[in-house]
């Protein structure tokens, strides 16, 4: 099954292209709202601001081309702000709604912690199929200031520790995200997305 | 009993918060001196305003009993002790007055001139009280003891008086270094590792707390058992809770980064992995050294012309599409758009030197364009006297720059980490200058990679440890074989600092 990757703007995209076609998916590159309502496999990247990136999203149509999408059965997956996105909300910057795919609400470290967190971070992984494979102290690597609190421990399916308990990763039934970048992660992160590419 | 064992089984790092009292208020004196007082409002309500939990042990300092040599502070020190273990200090002269504070609800008595003037009286206390209820304070400047409230010098060898106090049964000594109490310079990091290996008894530091990274450093240092904090917490610098958390923080995993020289798409400096046919080949170093563990590369063009500019963008491009770990790449980027040519080619992170020096809005710019994460900020910094200075253009030119106010600097206008290499030590392996490290990440509160001097494993435990580096990287110990990423990282493992296992 071919992998749709959001042409989004306020993202990465080169890096995880280059790391989705390394694991060995059929990609395509696209922010054409028709197709991706069609599309069956998506990944939403993302880097830098909620606002800026939320707005392109809402403005371009790709936000209700991806409700069409997974409302239809078609699996997601954001990375970094492609994973905060995913949430009801943010506070970066002022007030912003976001997908809404998952509950809970994107807030900034608290005091006392070094931000933007730069640097590899050990994650706690639960049985999630997403990490088949994947050691169990298994790190990641992390770029963020935010980072979401999860309303629905249920949906929270891998956390980490910094300056306290923080989510790391999020289900809902076939929506999934990741804050962490895979594509920057070595092997760890080139095992998750050949996962979640279908074992591709 | 309760309490000999709390102190024998809590390992956690143990922040006491203070207060000075006299005439029944929290205040603070201005070098010591009882005409000019700062004053921070009654015991009881300083103490509620920190919302410490029931437990928490707490300093108290009398110094109307200092000044008089006479323990007054039996009231207060009831009343708080129903909530709180409290630590007390200030005209403690002789058993006695050790066990009328014990009396009145003390948890540990502080006692510096007695012990250290007068061992029977010590040994009487010690006796009376028991060990665990006696912290005996040492003042030091330039590794002298300072007794009588600082004005005098104890003339005796450190290292003598340590033996003693170990022979009287003292478990625990309050160490401050009175050239940097009340400043807010930061704790004196090497005279307690130094401490630390030469006495078994516990140290609780005191003095100099500027910044909560100053508590993660301590606790993670693991010489001290716990920090004082006063000054700080009156002037509202951080909370207690922020204290505490800062702690209990546990750091990221160290970054192990190799630094490849690259000049037109080669690298300049021989690589020596066997398996390689070509050593010169860019990407298959950077592949190599990511199947080893490094954490991340950092690529630094030195190109000197156009074509060859060109050329090393191309290798950028090659190494991204290869390489599963962030790349860093620096050298030559003088403006906006070099920038992000780079992140275009495929690098996640762009450092800057001279262009930055230069020109400081360069960085606020990129970092607005980019996000602070992207911008890496790389100081060549010499040691001069009082400090040291940024030098640019490959460490040719001078700046008149002090290296660390710079950091902070870059650090304000947008910079997510400082890449800080010390000009004295590279290509010495004589060791990182970790006393730049600490001044730079004590000021800044962002990441440093150290970068100058590596020779030996314990130089990157230094560096980590002592300054506080988030990342540590090298060139030609890796290249030349001298030293494997895996067993550096396997060693940093063994040595308690925590890295990304592979």
């Amino acid at each position: 099954m071919r992998t749709t990757l959001i042409d989004s703007p306020f993202s990465n995209l080169d890096s995880i292209a280059r790391a989705l076609r390394h694991v060995g998916a059929e990609l395509e590159v696209s922010a054409d709202p028709s197709v991706l309502a069609a599309a069956r496999r998506i990944v939403l990247p993302g880097v830098g601001s909620f606002a800026a990136a939320i707005k392109w999203l809402e403005g371009s149509g790709v936000a209700a081309a991806l409700r069409d999408a997974v409302a239809s059965g078609a699996s997601l997956l954001g990375v970094c702000l492609g994973h905060q996105l995913l949430f009801e909300e943010s506070d970066e910057m002022g007030e912003w709604k976001g997908l809404g795919f998952c509950s809970g609400r994107i807030e900034k470290f608290g005091s006392g912690v070094r931000v933007p967190k730069i640097g590899w971070n050990r994650v706690e992984l639960t049985d999630d199929p997403l990490f088949d494979g994947i050691p169990r102290g298994a790190s990641f690597y992390f770029v963020h200031s935010y980072r979401a609190v999860v309303v629905d421990r249920a949906q929270q399916i891998a956390t980490a520790e910094y300056g306290g308990v923080f989510n790391a990763a999020v289900r809902n039934g076939r929506v999934t995200g990741v804050q962490f970048h895979p594509e920057k992660s070595s092997t760890a992160g080139l095992r998750l997305l050949r996962n979640y590419c279908g074992g591709a | 009993m309760s309490e000999t064992s709390r102190a024998v089984t809590a390992r956690a790092f143990d922040v006491v918060p203070s207060i000075d009292i006299l005439g029944g208020e929290v205040v603070r004196l201005f070098r010591g001196s009882y005409d000019h007082v700062t004053r921070y409002g009654s015991a009881d309500e300083v103490v509620a305003s920190w919302n410490a939990p029931a437990g928490t042990r707490i300093h108290v300092v009398d110094l109307e009993g200092a000044r008089d040599g006479t323990f007054a502070l039996t009231d207060l020190v009831a009343r708080l002790a129903r909530r709180y273990r409290l630590q007390v200090g200030g005209g403690i002269r002789c058993s006695d007055d050790v066990e009328r504070a014990v009396a009145a609800g003390a948890s540990r008595v502080v006692t510096g001139t007695m012990a250290v003037r007068d061992p029977l009286e010590l040994r009487r206390a010690i006796e009376r009280v028991g060990a665990s209820r006696v912290v005996v304070a040492l003042d030091l400047l330039e590794g002298e003891i300072r007794v009588a409230g600082w004005r005098s010098t104890h003339r005796a060898d450190l290292d003598a008086v340590l033996l003693d106090l170990e022979a009287a049964g003292v478990e625990e000594i309050l160490v401050t270094d009175v050239g940097r109490d009340g400043a807010m310079t930061g704790p004196a990091f090497d005279l307690y590792r130094d401490l630390g290996s030469r006495t078994s008894m516990r140290i609780l530091a005191s003095g100099g707390l500027a910044r909560l990274d100053d508590v993660t450093m301590l606790a993670r240092g693991g010489s001290a058992c716990g920090v004082i904090v006063g000054r700080a917490l009156q002037d509202r610098v951080f909370s207690f809770l922020e204290a505490i958390q800062a702690a209990a923080r546990r750091p990221l995993p160290a970054r192990v980064i190799p630094c490849l020289d690259v000049r037109g798409g080669r690298v300049v400096k021989g690589v020596r992995f066997q398996s390689i046919r070509d050593a010169g080949d860019v990407v298959e170093c950077a592949r190599r050294y990511e199947a080893e563990g490094a954490d991340e590369i950092v690529l630094l063009d030195i190109s000197a012309t156009a074509e060859e500019r060109e050329a090393s963008r191309e290798t950028v491009r090659r190494v991204a599409d290869q390489l599963f770990v962030p790349l860093t790449v620096g050298g030559g980027v003088r403006s906006v758009d070099d920038f992000r040519r780079l992140l275009r080619a495929g690098a996640d992170r762009v450092a800057m030197n001279s262009a930055a020096v230069e020109d400081p809005s360069l960085v606020e710019r990129c970092a607005g364009e980019f996000g602070v994460q992207a911008v890496v900020v790389a100081c060549d910094a010499r040691r001069v006297s009082g400090g040291w200075e940024v030098m640019t253009r490959a460490g040719s030119a001078t700046t008149g720059l002090d290296a660390v106010a710079w950091s902070r600097r870059a650090a304000e206008l947008g910079a997510g980490e400082i890449l800080l290499t010390s000009i004295d030590r590279d290509g010495t392996q004589t060791g990182f200058d970790c006393a730049l490290t600490r001044a730079v990440t004590g000021e800044t509160g962002i990441g440093v990679i150290a970068s100058g001097g590596a020779g030996r494993f314990e130089h990157f435990h230094e560096a980590i440890e002592s300054g506080g580096a988030s990342a540590v990287l090298a060139a030609s110990l890796f290249h030349d074989g001298i030293m494997s990423i895996g067993a550096l990282k396997e060693y940093l493992d063994k040595s308690g600092v925590a890295v990304r296992s592979c």
